[in-house]
């Protein structure tokens, strides 16, 4: 297992929304879900995976209603509404666009200036 | 779109609050307890499972307090919560919260009181539509007056105004269905109340025009509460017959109920048309006489116009008229000053400016003290608190949160104590009308009315001042919450203040012993300026004199009948048993009314753009100066030749003959009080000073001349008794209806009720009572604050005592050590209150009679009282230290 790197900041709502893109999942789902998409290559304080969805709920992005869980118990399940599609699509859009744009500034050789 | 979805989000979080909370808890739980499944099929033990769950997951309360931040809610949600938490606190210690909120609404309560009389008196607009559009429009000279023809010059010429109009006052002779009775008027233009836009409770009001004739009928439109009183509030008075001043007249209407007329503070029994003050010999000069300066003028203006623009205009029309007619109009100017701020006269002596913002001041500095108190109070508590604070700290909530705890509990407090100030400060009112109404109801027949009820301007205030009150009490102790240093205060034992708290409370101590210092210091000056104001020599000896006003022209009296019935009148009340002399005088001193004029010295050229002196007179005959006992200094007093046809005399009093004739013999000198061509009247004696029209610490150059000379029909008589002067009054009035049965007497007292009165002492009590009440709650407010201090230091210090008592301190030592601290801050709050009440004082040179600001007997007087009560207020607390035990106090906590 590689090295665990840290959630650049601003990113978890990003990630939060690709997880729940995929199927409506509760807390600890998403949790897994991202860790499983990473690779567990990122580090997530657990905790601080709630009020983020609870900001994206009351921004409109995600919808939230009760469900049964694999191990037959009462869970909270979000699901991405159309809103949170269109603002995940221009996220992600946003988010490889200043990748290119880190990546292009970083493979810059000194003879190319 | 997004901010619907917010709001919903809000508003249901917000309405399902419990059920958000529940599900939260549900949701968290849900998510450690997957985990810790999951670690377990993983191998891990249970217990150390759900170990690892709760750690790896964080801290639960702050991710509950994120996301209920998250949600929007945790403003509303936990103000709520701090609330009843708050309440809860409060409830705790019933004894605690009654002494802050009690301190809190005098604190309040004086300044809601004594700003519902700024609002009545400044603020509160007339009754009428428009009122910000109604202004007084006033000679910069003399009494502020103009004439008839100014009004009609200005109505014609400044466009800026719709309407202008005036009133003078009167009072008289009404008499209906066979009572004979005294009412207090105006004396108004036909457009005074279509200008004014005020319409009537019933009948009809005056129309423009109406009135502005000689021997227009006389039409009465009363006041809505001389109606009530006088009438019964009977319907049918429209159309009544009564007479006014011997006169017929008729009852034309009612004036609404919320109006009094413009003469501020007084409500008005009638409105009468000009023409009634237009009735005697010289009744045609108001018509045609542009000296004739009597009204009182206002105007209305068009509206959108500013206050610049329209004394611009009158500035060009004052500007023509001085051109146009340069003996009668010469240095004419007119003011323009919007109603409010022409309340109680157009332009007041200078004083009145200095007292308002003394007394606005004053109880801002009681309420400071208040606050300052209560801040102590809360400082300690918090102290007690402190631990509280930690935890709850430590168990997630954030350091905003606690703060806002702290000043929500301090804002509850405030406005619990706003509540009692509005109780108090509605009580303080009636009490103090209560007070007024004997002075007020006995001068010069007008009904005082100052309303000072709470309207929404005052509870706006009390509020304001509630809320600064709440942040001001509640930020200290919520910002040493704020800083609470978990660590050391969970380790610490709990005894022993840290130092800087302790210098906080410390300086609020110094703060409060300073601030009581200055408002002792003002009641003191204020108080020593009553008592000399009651001493001093006024010019005329008030022991034992009588002296009633009368107006023979309010029974329809000419000229010759009303001489003939002063000069009978003197004779009997000389002769009257226990009357050692008798007088006549046109007015007596502090007593309504006062009459002034130009002054033109003769042989003395005045530059153009300077205009003549006005002084004061009164018309008295040769007994006056015996009866009052005016000294007479130099020449002679007047005697029975000094006729209406004999050569014009006067006397003047030493100031005016100082000023007008510095260096120069006095005696014989001539000056005019129609032009400077004369006719002159010769200086044939000199008085000594004294306090005429109102008591002032200036000097008021004044003069006397003959009655004989100076012909009124308003007149009062003067005895000196030689018993009780109490007893005489009614004996001389007896005499009065024996002579004349159906004169109405219009005022009646003794000099010494009169030198008490409006214009006499009573401003001076007023203002040293309300001062002294001030002072004494300062004061009260500073020993509780130094007593709390000290009393708490020393239970705090009880652990530290006991060791050194049984290490082998005296008593006397502990009292000493105890005691030092508060003495020390005492010291300072001293000295720092000296110096900036004589800062303070220096403004209220005006007001102090015969007394510096700086007045060592107060400032000595002051120091000691506070520094003996201080001293008290901390030797108690001292000595209770030192009757600890030493084996309990060791064994403390």
């Amino acid at each position: 297992m590689s090295k665990q790197l840290e959630l650049l900041q601003g990113t978890l709502d990003l990630l939060i929304l690709k997880a729940v893109s995929l199927g409506p999942l509760h807390g600890y789902g998403i949790l897994l879900r991202i860790q499983q998409i990473s690779k567990d290559r990122l580090e997530i304080q657990q905790g601080s995976l709630y009020p983020a969805l609870y900001r994206l709920e009351d921004q409109g992005w995600i919808a939230s209603e009760w469900g049964e869980s694999e191990n037959k118990r009462k869970a909270k399940y979000y699901r991405l509404t159309a809103a949170g599609r269109r603002q995940l699509q221009a996220e992600a859009e946003q988010w490889n666009r200043m990748a290119e744009m880190i990546a292009g500034i970083l493979q810059t050789k000194p003879e190319e200036i | 779109m997004r901010v619907a979805v917010r709001i919903r989000s809000w508003a249901g979080a917000l309405l399902r609050r419990r059920h958000m909370e529940r599900e939260m808890d549900a949701e968290l739980r849900f998510h450690i307890e997957s985990y810790a499944e999951d670690l377990i099929r993983g191998g891990v033990p249970r217990e150390e499972a759900l170990r690892r769950a709760r750690v790896e997951f964080g801290g639960l309360e702050q991710t509950k307090e994120q996301c209920r931040d998250a949600r929007g809610i945790t403003l509303v949600n936990s103000l709520l919560q701090d609330a009843r938490y708050g309440l809860r606190m409060l409830g705790k210690s019933p004894g605690l919260t009654a002494i802050v909120v009690i301190t809190l609404g005098l604190g309040i309560g004086v300044n809601s009181s004594i700003f519902s009389v700024v609002n009545a008196w400044l603020l509160r607009p007339l009754p009428i539509p428009h009122p910000e559009q109604i202004v007084d429009v006033a000679s910069a000279t003399g009494n502020s007056r103009l004439s008839y023809l100014d009004m009609l010059d200005l109505k014609a010429q400044a466009d800026v105004f719709s309407d202008v109009f005036g009133y003078d006052t009167g009072s008289g002779g009404l008499s209906a269905d066979g009572k004979p009775g005294q009412f207090a008027y105006s004396a108004v233009t036909g457009n005074y109340f279509s200008a004014l836009g005020v319409k009537p409770a019933l009948g009809r009001l005056f129309v423009p025009g109406e009135g502005e004739q000689r021997g227009s009928p006389l039409n009465l439109v009363l006041g809505y509460a001389f109606w009530q009183k006088r009438f019964a509030g009977d319907p049918a008075v429209i159309g009544k017959h009564i007479a006014v001043d011997g006169r017929p007249a008729t009852i034309i209407g009612v004036a609404p109920r919320d109006f009094h007329g413009l003469l501020f503070a007084f409500d008005m029994d009638g409105y009468l048309p000009l023409s009634i003050t237009a009735l005697g010999e010289d009744g045609n000069s108001l018509w045609g006489d542009r000296g004739d300066r009597s009204l009182m003028l206002f105007a209305r203006m068009k509206p959108g116009l500013s206050l610049a623009q329209a004394q611009g205009s009158v500035d060009v029309v004052a500007k023509r008229l001085a051109a146009q007619y340069p003996t009668a109009d010469r240095g004419l100017e007119f003011l323009v000053i919007p109603e409010r701020r022409a309340r109680p006269a157009p332009r007041v002596s200078s004083f009145v400016p200095v007292i308002a913002t003394l007394f606005l001041m004053l109880p801002g500095l009681v309420l400071l003290l208040a606050c300052m108190n209560v801040a102590n109070i809360l400082l300690a508590r918090a102290a007690a608190r402190e631990r509280e604070m930690a935890i709850r700290a430590a168990i997630g909530a954030g350091r905003r949160r606690l703060i806002r705890q702290m000043l929500t509990e301090g804002l509850l407090v405030a406005l619990l104590g706003g509540a009692a100030g509005v109780v108090l400060g509605e009580l303080a009112i009636a009490a103090a009308g209560a007070l007024l109404r004997p002075v007020t109801t006995s001068s010069a027949g007008y009904a005082f009315r100052i309303d000072c009820q709470f309207d929404w301007k005052v509870f706006a205030y009390t509020l304001l001042a509630a809320v600064l009150t709440g942040i001001f009490v509640g930020l200290w102790p919520a910002l040493r919450a704020g800083r609470a240093d978990l660590n050391a205060l969970l380790h610490e034992s709990g005894r022993g203040e840290q130092g800087n708290r302790h210098r906080l409370r410390s300086s609020l101590v110094v703060a409060q012993v300073a601030g009581s210092l200055m408002l002792l210091v003002v009641a003191g000056l204020l108080v020593r300026s009553l008592s000399h104001a009651e001493h001093m020599f006024l010019g005329f000896d008030p022991e034992h004199v009588v002296s009633v006003m009368l107006d023979p022209h309010q029974v329809g009296y000419n000229q010759a009948r009303t001489k003939n019935f002063y000069r009978e009148l003197e004779r009997r009340v000389r002769n009257l048993p226990g009357v050692n002399s008798a007088s006549l005088a046109r007015t007596v001193p502090m007593a309504y009314p006062s009459q002034g004029s130009s002054i033109f010295v003769k042989g003395r050229q005045l530059p153009p753009d300077q205009k003549p002196p006005e002084i004061s007179y009164n018309g008295v005959d040769p007994g006056y100066f015996p009866t009052m006992r005016v000294p007479l200094l130099r020449g002679r007093s007047f005697t029975d030749s000094d006729s209406e046809t004999a050569p014009w005399v006067a006397i003047v009093n030493q100031t005016m003959a100082g000023r007008l004739w510095p260096n120069e013999d006095v005696l014989g000198k001539r000056f005019s009080l129609k032009s400077a061509s004369g006719p002159w009247i010769e200086v044939v004696g000199v008085a000594a000073d004294g306090q005429y029209w109102f008591i002032s610490s200036d000097p008021q150059p004044y003069f006397y001349v003959p009655l004989a000379q100076d012909y009124g029909s308003l007149a009062s008589v003067q005895a000196r008794t030689a018993g009780p002067p109490e007893a005489m009054l009614p004996v001389v009035q007896r005499e009065i209806q024996r002579l004349a049965p159906d004169m109405p007497i219009m005022q009646a007292a003794t000099m010494q009720e009169t030198v008490h009165g409006l214009a006499g002492l009573f401003i001076f009590q007023l203002a040293a009572s309300l001062a002294g009440i001030l002072g004494a709650m300062g004061l009260l407010l500073a020993v509780v604050g130094t007593y709390g201090v000290v009393s708490f230091s020393a239970v705090q210090r009880t652990h530290e005592i006991g060791v050194r008592m049984a290490l082998g301190a005296t008593r006397g030592d502990i009292l000493k050590l105890i005691s030092r601290q508060g003495l020390m801050l005492v010291a300072g709050g001293v000295l720092a209150g000296v110096l900036a009440a004589f800062g303070l004082t220096r403004a209220m040179s005006k007001v102090l009679m015969g007394v510096s600001p700086s007045d060592p007997v107060t400032y000595v007087a002051v120091v000691v009282l506070l520094a003996a009560v201080s001293f008290a207020a901390c030797w108690i607390p001292a000595r209770r230290s030192t009757r600890v035990d030493p084996m309990v106090a060791l064994r403390y906590e």
